[in-house]
């Protein structure tokens, strides 16, 4: 992936800001394969994932004249996508998800992941991670779904190096202690 | 601890391997942006700066008014002084 920004982005990015909607639509166009796939991690539900991505377009959109242009333009998109899935996280009322997550987990660690799906993997893996805080919870999920490694996460979050290292470290722990105290091994 | 991470590093390698649904929000977002943010800032201004204008004509007219029913005195003072020496 080149680590400049291409002249039709610049070229879209520039008409958009002079309140050029069809510009807009096209950036939307080309990028919202990658954010779909990002917020996918963030919900299960097509209807939030929608919303979620709108919100994502939406929020690059009104913060576009902070965008600098010194790096891709799905990085940066990729960090407000970031922010916005966060907070999407922290406005759910989690109690009752977390209870749907664990039974959702059991049954899915039943079977080896070896003979798991990739949606039933990606569902047994969002609902162990549903129940952590939104900290633990993100890095877990950049670091394990996304693939990121620390300076991608602390690029993503605006969280320095050393806290993601902790707080990777730290989730893991809590994670085990979770299905541990579930009753969750695998054999 | 280890045997946690073995689950979690093949469930994810697993899990990445999933298609994601397909969306197009192109349109929804543009449409809610045409609402929101597309819309020229001019007719706003125009709009906020005849109502402020028109907040101090108002101002200035209604203050006087204002001294006199907070002071209905200050009137009788202010000829009595036009009329002394």
């Amino acid at each position: 992936m080149a680590e400049t920004i291409s002249e039709m982005d610049q070229r879209d990015i520039a008409a958009s800001l002079n309140a050029d909607g069809e510009a807009y639509a096209r950036l939307v166009q080309h990028y919202q394969d990658q954010v779909v796939a990002q917020m996918w991690r963030f919900t299960r539900d097509t209807v939030v994932l929608e919303e979620l991505v709108q919100d994502v377009f939406v929020e690059a959109y009104l913060s576009l004249k902070g965008f600098r242009g010194h790096a891709p333009f799905l990085h940066w998109l990729r960090r407000v996508a970031t922010r916005v899935g966060y907070r999407h996280w922290k406005s759910q009322v989690r109690k009752r998800d977390r209870e749907e997550a664990l039974t959702e987990t059991r049954l899915k660690l039943a079977t080896a992941p070896a003979d798991l799906s990739p949606f039933e993997a990606a569902e047994a893996l969002y609902g162990m991670f549903a129940k952590l805080p939104p900290p633990d919870r993100m890095v877990l999920t950049l670091f394990y779904f996304e693939e990121c490694d620390i300076n991608e996460i602390a690029s993503r979050t605006g969280w320095n190096g050393t806290l993601v290292k902790v707080r990777l470290h730290r989730a893991r722990k809590k994670l085990k202690a979770l299905l541990n105290e579930a009753g969750i091994r695998r054999e | 601890m280890s045997d946690l991470l073995k689950v979690l590093e093949d469930l994810s390698a697993r899990a990445r391997r999933e298609e994601p649904p397909r969306v197009d929000v192109s349109s929804r977002v543009v449409l809610r942006l045409s609402r929101e943010a597309l819309t020229p800032a001019w007719p706003m201004i125009l709009f906020a700066s005849s109502t402020a204008v028109a907040a101090a004509v108002v101002l200035i007219i209604s203050l006087p008014l204002i001294e006199i029913l907070t002071d209905p005195l200050s009137a009788f003072f202010l000829m009595a002084t036009n009329v002394l020496p």
